[in-house]
């Protein structure tokens, strides 16, 4: 098993810099996970672990030991790859003992090293056919059979469930975070999709524009994001993000926008905001922490229903505070909820203990 | 068996008879100078050259005699070593050089193709008198060597961009997973992208031997007693100062084209295959 290391990693492309100072760790046995939007350097960073991108600056670590130049095959690395990269031409059982051939293992060991993994992934009955002659979700475990089958130090994959529909993502996702547990290889997996990050990573790492944004427990990301871009990637639906002024007043700050004015919370405070002044900054609450009642209450604001989505036991409602839309989540366990109808007035509260602020200018989040 | 065909089945087989129509007489046209060989081949020597035409006769062999009892048979030996070894020969080269064009990029690199392309474009009668020189300076006048270099010139440029189209299909994570399986570049290169141009590496082979089989102002030139090949050895023996062996010719044509032929056919789902550049599952 091994640790990983990235230090101030630098990747460059046609004189443009994609990849900046990225560092990072993983330890031993942990599921990390690159997430972000496509064009984030995410594959790239992979690729930096691989060998397989030129880096420009810093250093990577496996293990302790510096194999930032190192050849490939001096890595003991095994990877998935998002078109799974099968071998065409070999059958399952030559698709696997391709890697074993190269480690020249004696032929009884290569035998059972195949038929263990074909019993672990239930790919026994399929030994003998060809790629072509399996189904997509077969494939898949062809591809990560190919990875186990040589029992590496360090697991790689790129979007390894991306071909796959929506319902076998699922299973094979569950099925794949089991197998890392129970193995206990080192991993880390890319994605553009939050909800597989967070279903998936014991360690999260958030990336835009080739910068990281946040590296943290799946928890840590949804409870507390360091800005307003990893706040807006993950959660669905999204956090409600409104540009508000925030004042101080006697003491309390106080965000106000047109439709609505709301005190803010002890600990969202913007240091150095005298009594009077005033400065733009970014309210950010998500659907949950929004609550719907039927009749005016305390520091409710009246709006009407827009959308009505149900999601399984929960809906979200988009509702409308004049010409603004706010996304709630509610649950259809009231009655009242339960039969929402367009243009009904409802009241809206906020939980105050649940609410971010950002800077408008930076992003990053008031603490 | 009920006799009853739904009225709209006999105006579709109907409607697909008319397109067969053009069909079959283009193929008749192609077809005609093969049907006329193959009857003169087969027609005694005395009616061979009656005018008009005589289409019924009784078959002889005589002419294939004639064939087999001449050099002719010498002569296609001669071809079959020279288009063997030059088709092996030349796309053992072009998919190096294919797969060297293909996985690199270079200054120029487009440059080097158009050049490599040119070759094949090349006429023969625009290069004959210096290959001719360049043979003979190398002291290979009259042998297969020479053949096989010369022939090699057209196939290799031919078969580089054919091949290299095959290995720019292969998906580049192919070879990275057979890195990271912790094979080597030769090794990559045998067992996982060669493997996979096969089909490429079929077409090469048979536009190559097609090619050299077929080819007759070099091998006129170039070739005397030793290395004649069958196009050549077509003319030397069947047309002389006496006369056009009409009968002969035709049969050694026959002799010559029949085996291509059925090659071509046996072959030709891979041919189809490879000339649609063959997209990997």
């Amino acid at each position: 098993m091994a640790t990983v290391q990235l230090d101030h990693i630098r990747v460059d492309y046609d004189g443009k810099t994609v990849v900046h100072d990225v560092s990072f760790s993983v330890d031993d046995g942990e599921f990390a996970v690159l997430v972000g939007p496509s064009g984030s350097g995410k594959s790239t960073i992979l690729r930096t672990i691989t060998g397989y991108a030129p880096i420009d600056a810093g250093t990577v670590r496996i293990d302790g030991k510096d194999v930032t130049y190192a050849p490939v095959r001096e890595r003991d690395i095994a990877m998935v790859f998002q078109n799974l990269a099968l071998y065409p031409h070999l059958t399952v059982r030559q698709n696997w003992e391709f890697p074993l051939k190269a480690a020249k293992l004696p032929k009884a060991e290569q035998a059972k090293r195949v038929d263990d993994v074909a019993r672990m992934l239930e790919m026994t009955p399929y030994l003998h056919r060809y790629p072509h002659q399996l189904s997509g979700g077969q494939k898949q475990r062809v591809a990560m059979g190919r990875a186990l089958v040589r029992n590496p130090q360090l697991f790689l994959l790129d979007e390894p469930l991306g071909a796959l529909d929506a319902k076998l993502r699922v299973e094979a996702r569950s099925a794949f975070k089991t197998l890392q547990r129970d193995l206990g290889i080192t991993t880390i997996y890319v994605t553009h999709d939050q909800i597989e990050a967070q279903a998936l990573g014991t360690k999260i790492i958030v990336l835009n524009d080739g910068i990281v944004q946040q590296v943290g427990t799946p928890e840590t990301i949804y409870d507390n994001p360091s800005n307003q871009f990893v706040a807006g990637l993950f959660g669905s639906p999204p956090m409600n993000l409104f540009d508000v002024d925030v004042s101080r007043d006697q003491g309390v700050l106080i965000a106000h926008r047109a439709e609505f004015s709301i005190a803010l919370p002890p600990h969202l405070d913007i240091e150095g905001l005298g009594s009077g002044a005033s400065t733009g900054a970014v309210l950010g609450v998500r659907p949950e922490s929004l609550r719907l009642q039927a009749r005016p209450g305390e520091d409710s604001i009246a709006a009407t229903v827009f959308v009505v989505e149900p999601t399984g036991h929960q809906l979200i409602v988009d509702v409308k505070i004049q010409d603004l839309i706010v996304r709630v989540r509610a649950d259809r366990g009231e009655e009242w909820i339960a039969t929402l109808t367009p243009d009904e007035i409802v009241h809206v509260t906020f939980d105050r203990r649940r609410l971010f602020l950002f800077h408008r200018s930076s992003g990053d989040r008031v603490a | 068996m009920s006799a009853a065909i739904p009225a709209n089945q006999v105006k579709h087989r109907g409607r697909r008879f008319v397109w067969y129509l053009p069909a079959i007489l283009i193929t008749a046209v192609f077809a005609f100078p093969l049907y006329w060989i193959g009857s003169m081949a087969f027609k005694p020597a005395r009616i061979v050259q009656n005018y008009p035409p005589s289409f019924r006769f009784s078959p002889t062999l005589d002419n294939f005699r004639q064939v087999f009892d001449s050099t002719y048979p010498d002569a296609m030996r001669n071809s079959l070593i020279i288009a063997v070894g030059t088709a092996v020969f030349s796309v053992f080269c072009a998919t190096l050089t294919a797969y060297g064009l293909s996985r690199h990029n270079f200054r120029r690199k487009d440059n080097l193709l158009f050049w490599i392309l040119s070759l094949r474009m090349l006429p023969a009668v625009a290069v004959i008198v210096p290959y001719s020189r360049m043979v003979r300076w190398f002291d290979l006048q009259d042998t297969y060597a020479a053949m096989i270099l010369v022939y090699s010139i057209f196939n290799i440029s031919f078969s580089v961009w054919l091949l290299k189209g095959f290995f720019d299909e292969i998906p580049k994570e192919m070879e990275e997973a057979a890195r990271i399986d912790g094979y080597g570049p030769w090794k990559v290169f045998t067992d996982v992208a060669v493997p996979l141009v096969i089909p490429g590496i079929a077409t090469a082979l048979v536009f190559s031997i097609i090619f050299s089989i077929n080819e007759f102002l070099l091998a006129f030139v170039l070739t005397q007693r030793e290395a004649v090949t069958a196009p050549v050895a077509l003319t030397n023996v069947f047309i002389t100062t006496f006369g056009v062996n009409w009968g002969g010719l035709s049969a050694a044509a026959m002799v010559l084209v029949a085996p291509v032929i059925v090659f071509a056919v046996l072959v030709r789902n891979h041919l189809l295959r490879g000339m649609s550049f063959g997209q990997l599952d």
